[in-house]
């Protein structure tokens, strides 16, 4: 069946049952009817014929014609009878009235039973007329020869109904029955269409629904876009200055200064390493939380990484007067070196930190085909209820006081942050009194064929005489830079940007070292400019990029063109590492 | 049986003590059906024997008594009447029996051997004429449906009928058919009364109704021979009761046992008028209610 409109599912699960139901209900209602009015019909046929038996036996007795003929025309005239005849006890007929069936009745065997029979649409009923019975003392004409039963019966009374009343009801019934049906299925489409209109609507409501979380959704992603980039260009734009503070206050350092200057520029200088560390740690944590964070997973050396946090830590270790132990491993692990290296610095330098007697022991052991890496401490350790609440932003046991000297209380929620970005699960084991244990598993290396180490935090060395081409479309920037590596011993050659810098090349000829900020303005990137330097030179200048853009991008580009990338604010110590090892490769 | 032959015990006792002047004597009843009416016969006889007569009550013929005394058996019902009269010799009163059928069993060669006599269910004809008399003192004619069976009665009745100055009107109704049209003919206005003759034929329980509409219809009342016809719709009945025919059965007894020589059967001395005051009332009769009638009517025989 189709209907326009309906799937024919819906027309199934709809018009079916309840065209049944009604196909059902209309054939046993009909049916019973159809039954009752038989049953009716009958029972009126009986009922007329023993009627007017009895009304005709005084008649029959007396053979008063005239008055049965009056009787069976009264009869005759009753709705729906056909026919009312009289009989004597002989079967022959004494009047009759209507249109009578032209075969002759049969007459019934016992008087007490009227006889029925149905022919030509006609219900023929035969009933006896017998004397009413009146009783009699037996013993009054005892002894007699009573009469034979036979003698009691007067006549019959043949009453004929036309069954054509009770035909026409049921075609009616029958209709009706086809009615109802047809009803029923009109309704179950009726039901089907609504229910497809109501689906349809509840359709085109979810979509709209939809179609409003999703713009809902684009914007909130819009909103988290217009944060991340002002984040970025806040980072950019605070990096800026808080670069050249930090190179402002190594050069100022390198003066000679009466005792007084100089304790208040160490002052100065410890507020500044401050405030950058706190801008590194909470530019981490946001790069992180937004996911702007990319890594590459590469083979590192653990050996590589040991001796960086040695270097590192160990002075401040002695100064505290406990035991640094960092066991020695020639594992190599599949790790981002950078970020992995910052979950390292972050753990031992906060065991380190809490440490009072004892020491901190740094392993890393193969178990189960995966690299375990474990800072264990002889610190306070950390109560069990506590253990998920140290990895949270601020979080600092034992510190209300927010003392500057004992960290940030970030630490933890960079090392966390980082174990998730790059699925290197990470367990802390820890009982009050008795120290902690953070265990890092990342997955195994074969250690790679050249053999060399990355990541090589160069020592200090002499940097006297190096020509320097300083490239930085900021000027404070450019200056402090340059006035730092002048404090070095360095030849500093300043250039806002390529248009100055390739004269000065031309004139002085290949620098030693390139230091050159990522954006210069215009579209110039520095990218660019190394290579057109090194094209105008003709040699592979060492060189390097400072940028206070942290996003990815940059990243990525520097480390395609082979360039390495100082985030400023840069660490005099830093840069100056980073320069030895570019003017003494290994 | 046990308490049958104990009570035996204990009247032959009892009639031993009461000396041997008299051996003792003994009266078999027999009943065509137990209870009913023939029980009330037999109630009311036994309480008119003399004391110290051994009864015996039987449903069957009874054997012949060992000691070969004539005995009295009495039969209660055409039925032991007719059985009664053939299986055995001495003397049998008959009760509770239709004169015809009466009759018809006499009638029957072997019962002569037999001495018989009967006291009749049906009323003396002089007794009916008196009622009518009575009811319908302006009655000219009283007419007669006669069957087969009743036929024989007709001169009787005639004859009973002209000595209470009344004229008759027969008409003989062989068959069923015939029933109406001899009615029609007997009630086409010159009958002042309509009288039942016991025949089955005729009068019978599926007859009764339309003979009854006829005759009020033509209004002529029927006098009946029994209380039934007075409630279906007769003017009145003259009859006797089971009670007086068993106490009539009874005397006679007592006297047979007494020596008196076997009497012809008689008519029912004790009888009982009843009248339908609602059919009298429609038919414009006035009567006097049925005890007052039964009184006048024995008034008139010189009964006590």
């Amino acid at each position: 069946v189709k209907i326009p409109g309906v799937r024919p599912r819906v027309l199934i699960a709809a018009v079916l049952p309840v065209t049944l139901v009604a196909a059902l209900l209309s054939v046993v209602v009909v049916l019973s009817r159809i039954g009752e009015m038989e049953a009716d019909h009958r029972e009126r046929a009986l009922a007329t014929a023993r009627q007017i038996a009895a009304t005709a036996e005084f008649g029959l007795f007396t053979g008063n014609d005239a008055v049965l003929q009056t009787l069976a025309n009264a009869g005759a005239r009753q709705a729906g009878v056909k026919a009312v005849t009289l009989l004597r006890r002989d079967g022959t007929v004494v009047v009759s009235a209507g249109h009578p069936a032209p075969v002759p009745p049969r007459l019934p065997a016992r008087a007490t039973e009227a006889l029925e029979e149905i022919r030509d649409d006609i219900r023929r009923v035969v009933q006896a007329v017998t004397a009413t019975e009146v009783p009699l003392e037996t013993w009054v004409e005892d002894g007699a020869v009573q009469p034979r039963n036979s003698e009691s019966v007067l006549g019959y009374a043949v009453i004929e109904l036309s069954l054509m009343s009770i035909k026409a009801a049921e075609r009616r019934l029958l209709l009706a029955g086809l009615l109802v049906t047809v009803a029923g299925m009109l309704l179950g489409w009726a039901l089907a269409v609504r229910m497809e209109r109501t689906q349809k609507d509840l359709e085109r409501r979810i979509a709209e629904a939809t179609a409003e979380l999703r713009s809902k959704k684009e914007e909130a992603e819009l909103a988290t876009l217009a944060k991340s980039r002002f984040l970025a260009f806040a980072s950019h734009d605070l990096r800026q200055p808080m670069h050249a503070l930090g190179l402002f206050v190594a050069r100022l350092d390198r003066l000679s200064h009466d005792a007084e200057t100089r304790k208040l520029i160490g002052n100065l200088d410890a507020s500044v390493r401050a405030l950058q560390d706190l801008l590194d740690a909470i530019l981490d944590i946001s790069r992180l939380d937004a996911r702007v964070e990319t890594h590459h997973t590469e083979p590192v050396a653990v050996a590589a990484l040991w001796e960086h946090m040695e270097r590192e830590f160990a002075a401040a270790a002695e100064q505290k007067g406990i035991v640094l132990r960092v066991r020695p491993s020639p594992l190599w692990i599949m790790s981002d070196p950078r970020l992995l290296y910052r979950m390292l610095l972050n753990l031992v330098s906060n065991a380190v930190r809490y440490t009072v007697h004892g020491g901190v022991l740094v392993t890393c052991r193969r178990r189960n085909g995966q690299a375990l890496i474990e800072v264990r401490d002889t610190g306070p350790g950390i109560p069990r209820e506590l253990q998920n609440e140290v990895f949270k932003e601020f979080v600092q046991l034992d510190n209300p006081g927010r003392e500057r000297g004992r960290g940030l209380g970030l630490g933890l929620t960079i090392v966390e942050a980082t174990a998730r970005l790059l699925d290197h699960p990470l367990t802390l084991i820890s009982l009050p009194g008795q120290g902690s244990c953070f265990r890092i598993e990342a997955p195994l290396a074969a250690a790679p064929n050249s053999g060399g180490g990355n990541a090589v935090i160069p020592g200090q060395s002499d940097l006297q005489g190096l020509k320097v081409l300083v490239v930085d479309d900021d000027g404070l920037a450019r200056t402090a830079v340059a006035g730092l590596l002048e404090s070095w011993g360095c030849l500093v050659f300043s250039a806002a940007g390529g248009d100055e810098a390739l004269p000065i090349v031309a004139n002085i000829g290949a620098p030693d070292i390139i230091a050159c900020d990522f954006h210069l303005g215009r579209g110039d990137t520095a990218v660019e400019l190394v290579a057109r330097l090194r094209h105008a030179v003709g040699a592979p200048i060492p060189a390097f990029v400072m940028s206070g853009d942290t996003s990815p991008e940059v990243a990525q580009a520097t480390e395609k063109a082979g360039l390495l990338l100082l985030h400023k604010p840069v660490r005099p110590a830093r840069l100056r590492a980073l320069m030895h090892r570019l003017v003494n490769p290994v | 049986v046990v308490r049958a032959s104990l009570s035996v015990l204990l009247i032959a006792l009892i009639a031993l003590m009461a000396g041997p002047a008299h051996s003792a004597d003994m009266v078999t009843i027999m009943l065509s059906e137990s209870g009913g009416a023939y029980g009330e016969v037999a109630v009311a006889l036994r309480a008119e024997l003399p004391a110290g007569v051994l009864v015996r009550e039987t449903l069957d013929a009874p054997a012949q008594d060992a000691s070969g005394k004539p005995q009295l058996l009495i039969a209660i019902g055409a039925k032991s009447c007719g059985t009664a009269a053939r299986s055995a010799s001495g003397p049998l009163l008959c009760a509770l029996i239709p004169k015809a059928t009466f009759e018809r069993i006499t009638g029957d060669p072997a019962s002569h051997n037999r001495t018989i006599t009967a006291v009749f269910l049906d009323q003396p004809p002089s007794r009916q004429m008196a009622l009518i008399r009575l009811l319908l003192p302006k009655a000219e004619t009283v007419a007669m449906l006669v069957g087969p069976e009743s036929a024989p009665s007709e001169s009787v009745l005639t004859t009973a009928a002209k000595r209470h100055g009344l004229g008759v009107a027969v008409a003989r109704a062989p068959a069923a058919d015939d029933l109406y049209p001899a009615l029609q003919r007997l009630l086409d206005g010159s009958s002042d009364a309509l009288l039942a003759v016991p025949d089955v034929r005729v009068f019978n329980s599926g007859t009764v109704q339309n003979i009854l509409r006829v005759s009020i219809r033509a209004r002529v009342p029927l006098f009946a021979f029994s209380p039934a016809y007075v409630r279906a719709g007769a003017l009145a009945a003259v009859y006797s009761t089971p009670q007086q025919a068993g106490r009539q059965a009874g005397l006679l007894a007592r006297e047979l046992l007494g020596g008196r020589p076997l009497p012809a059967p008689l008519y029912p001395a004790e009888f009982t008028v009843t009248v339908n005051p609602q059919v009298a009332r429609s038919l414009g009769i006035d009567v006097a209610d049925g005890e007052t009638l039964t009184g006048k009517l024995r008034a008139q025989e010189k009964l006590p």
